[in-house]
């Protein structure tokens, strides 16, 4: 080879690489993996769709390969853990790793997750040497990410990428002696798209059947006929084999999270010291992010309680937020965290953690030439309500929600100011969006929803309880009504009623079922009300 | 040519006016309007029923139905915010059905404030806000100089405040709930003369309707009447004919039944 100007290229291999960012602190939370693997000592299978897309080199040990089906792999290897492929995981773990590669190299490219790529004759000078910078490469991506990695040097890309599974440096011009003896499928570890793949699968089948086994027996046919031949996709391929293609693919890099995290030990059971906690998290986050000029489109709050739960929620924010803004809506969190809505007080925080999501360039969001309609009316109101929630304190200011359901009031979510409201539930199938849900209560809804319902009794002629039967069957006609509290106090004679709407919701639970049933009930002086059978009766509604 | 010359009259007055009316024309052809002109077009006027006097800056009082204080509020906030003061109890669904967009409403819960504390808290509410809805327990809790200082200031920054407590100086209307039988569906019962009608099904399997009539509380005012159904509400000027018929009769005849 004569080219004296072709260029060095480096790349870093982590073999399974799938398995490995799965297994990382990344896929701990994979409901699968039940806790940490080790895929250097355990057997773990990552499947997708079609098979086995990755395991472990146990596994690898054990005849599982890529492309096997999941019930050959299990019982070759009945000790098999598997995971669940998640591509997004995965290019979000390899991040750690390209941050570690720039440590040493400038500007490292992502060919794919789990491979590399980056010039080598300039870091090669500095290093000292190829080989010295090879070691150099795998040695900082070991220490600061733990993923252990093989690094090659070629003068071409598919020679890189295969002197790395290989572990050697090929001298320079020697590229394509050192892939000629290489089988032909090995060109598809140099593609990175599916489609790519997929073509370049076709052809490397027509190779074979041509007699065309190795990459030398490709490399050594004229490139115009092969181009003639098979398009730009066979001279792509011919391309690679003959170690004449440098260009690597390039793949976006994902903005890595900021994330600031604090153990809190003792546990921190009162908000006030929680809030404490979080200032300085806060002041950690937002300076940061200032570091590195970048705004955050929204903020997640996780914490660990001492009782093992985790609760995280996210918080939508405006541009760069200032340490005073992610400490309020911290502490707010907290607050209502550590009250407990509804199921009493939980257990002391163990672990705070702030992660800025949705990063962007600091100063670069664009605001429209014509400012939104409606968006200084919600600016205005936004501000009124941060003050009149200084007034009244953390949690006064609410903004309601509602959602699918089956009765009035577990339709309604009450969200802190500020909360992010959560996507609508999708539409079950075959329906519009906002149909109401098969066996709910129907609209006109009552305007009036005691806070805590009111305690009834409903009985037919004789005097005796109405009930409802396992089927939604009322066993009689209600006759009188007494409720028993609230400003609706009093006995009264029933008109009319409609009902009963049985909901039968949780059965899935330990604790079991929540059986209840709705009844609209019209009074004779012409009150109408919803009743709900939950035990007994309950005052749950009021057409006021 | 000065000033005063040109008012008075002659051929420079007349120019004006030519070019002013012009240029109002060119406006108006482009669809623009001054703001002031805008309000007055759109704006109730002075119509006398409660729907007019909840668009007004002001006071409205409304009492004796949750239901149409929502629809004046889902009214009132048309493309604005509005404010929840309070309102404890409250059913959201029903908000939402009667056409007030949760998306850009303002839920405060005042607790245990003091009326020091709801003073500022209403003030810096009718600032940002539109329409203020503030239920009768926290009204309760302010004095008759507060909210008299509320609603002085509520006219200045032309918010609109409905209640269903006491205000001093507010417009008052009342709402009597009709009697539901005939819109639910029942119409046509026949009432014995004597005994009790036994308890029936709604025939419809659900109720259809429930409908209030709104008049203010002094004089004779307009009347007007709200049904609300599933499909939201409906308003219906003076007293409609079956409203007529049935209301005063259903409930002449349930007190003879009875």
């Amino acid at each position: 080879m004569s080219r004296v100007d072709a260029p060095r290229m480096l790349a870093l291999w982590v073999p399974d690489w799938p398995v490995v960012a799965l297994c990382g602190r990344w896929g701990g939370d994979a409901p699968e993996a039940g806790g940490a693997l080790r895929p250097a000592v355990e057997a773990v299978a990552v499947v997708g769709g079609d098979g086995v897309l990755a395991a472990s080199a146990p596994a690898r040990g054990l005849g599982v390969s890529t492309g096997m089906r999941l019930r050959l792999a299990r019982s070759l290897c009945p000790g098999l853990r598997v995971l669940r492929a998640r591509p997004e995981v995965e290019v979000r773990a390899f991040e750690p790793v390209m941050a570690a590669l720039g440590e040493v190299v400038a500007d490292p490219v992502v060919a794919r997750p789990g491979l590399a790529l980056m010039a080598a004759r300039g870091p090669a000078r500095w290093a000292g040497g190829e080989q010295a910078l090879a070691a150099k490469v795998v040695e900082t991506v070991t220490d600061l990410t733990g993923a252990e990695g093989q690094a090659g040097v070629a003068d071409s890309l598919l020679g890189a990428v295969m002197a790395a599974r290989q572990g050697v440096i090929v001298p320079v011009g020697q590229a394509a002696e050192f892939l000629a003896p290489l089988p032909i499928d090995r060109l598809l570890a140099a593609l990175t798209t599916r489609q790519a793949r997929q073509e370049a699968r076709l052809l490397i089948d027509t190779f074979s059947r041509l007699g065309l086994r190795r990459l030398g027996d490709l490399a050594g046919l004229p490139q115009k006929d092969v181009a003639a031949r098979f398009g730009p996709t066979g001279a792509l391929l011919h391309a690679l084999a003959a170690a004449q293609e440098w260009r690597s693919p390039v793949c976006a890099r994902p903005e890595a999270d900021v994330q600031v995290e604090r153990v809190l030990d003792p546990p921190v059971g009162r908000s006030d010291q929680a809030a404490f906690a979080a200032r300085s998290l806060a002041e950690e986050l937002s300076e940061t992010l200032v570091r590195r000029a970048l705004a955050a489109g929204r903020l997640q709050v996780r914490a660990q309680h001492e009782d093992g739960v985790s609760r995280s929620r996210c918080w939508r924010l405006e541009g760069v937020p200032a340490p005073a803004d992610i400490t309020d809506r911290v502490r707010w969190q907290l607050e209502g965290w550590l009250s407990g809505p509804g199921d009493g007080p939980v257990a002391p925080l163990t672990l705070l953690s702030l992660t800025a999501l949705e990063l962007r360039a600091a100063g670069a969001e664009q605001k429209g030439l014509w400012s939104q309609p409606g968006a200084q009316d919600r600016q205005r109101v936004a501000r009124a309500a941060e003050r009149v929630e200084s007034l009244l304190g953390a949690g006064t200011v609410l903004s309601p929600l509602v959602e699918q359901g089956w009765d009035p009031r577990g339709r309604v979510r009450l969200l802190a100011w500020g909360e992010e409201v959560p996507a609508p539930q999708p539409a079950l199938r075959g329906t519009r969006s906002l149909s109401p849900w098969l066996g709910a209560v129907p609209a006109p809804s009552p305007s009036v929803v005691p806070a805590q319902a009111v305690p009834a009794r409903l009985q037919d002629a004789a005097g005796r309880e109405v009930e409802v039967d396992a089927h939604g069957q009322a066993s009689a006609e209600p006759h009188v009504l007494h409720v028993e509290g609230g400003p609706w106090q009093g006995s009264g004679e029933v008109a009319a009623w409609a009902g009963p709407w049985p909901v039968d919701e949780g059965w899935w639970r330990p604790q079991g079922a929540h059986r209840r049933a709705y009844m609209q009930v019209l009074m004779r002086d012409g009150q109408a009300l919803l009743l709900v059978r939950r035990g007994r009766w309950w005052l749950e509604g009021v057409y006021d | 040519m000065t000033l005063e010359s040109r008012d008075s009259g002659g051929p420079g007055a007349s120019r004006l006016a030519q070019a002013q009316a012009a240029l109002a024309r060119a406006e108006s052809r482009a669809g623009l309007r001054v703001a002031r002109a805008l309000e007055v077009a759109q704006g109730p006027g002075r119509r006398a029923g409660v729907r007019g006097a909840a668009l007004r800056p002001g006071v409205t009082r409304l009492t004796g139905s949750t239901t149409v204080l929502l629809a004046l509020a889902a009214q009132a906030q048309a493309q604005g915010w509005c404010a929840l003061v309070g309102a404890e109890g409250l059913g959201w669904c029903a908000a939402a059905e009667e056409g007030l967009d949760l998306g850009r409403v303002v839920l405060v819960r005042p607790g245990e404030a003091d009326r020091r504390g709801l003073l500022a808290v209403l003030g810096a509410l009718l600032e940002a806000v539109g329409t203020v809805l503030v239920t009768a327990e926290v009204a309760a809790r302010l004095r008759p100089a507060d909210r008299r200082a509320l609603l002085a200031r509520a006219r200045e920054r032309e918010a609109r405040l409905l209640t269903d407590g006491d205000w001093e100086g507010a417009r008052a209307f009342r709402a009597h709930r009709l009697n539901p039988l005939p819109h639910a569906g029942l119409g046509g019962v026949v009432v014995p003369l004597r005994g009790r009608p036994a308890p029936q099904e709604l025939p419809a399997g659900r109720l259809v309707a429930c409908a209030w009539e709104v008049r203010e509380t002094t004089g004779w005012g307009q009347v007007e009447v709200l049904r609300r159904d599933s499909d939201g509400v409906s308003w219906e000027t003076g007293v409609p004919q079956s409203c007529a018929t049935s209301a005063p009769a259903a409930r002449a005849r349930t007190q003879v039944v009875g």
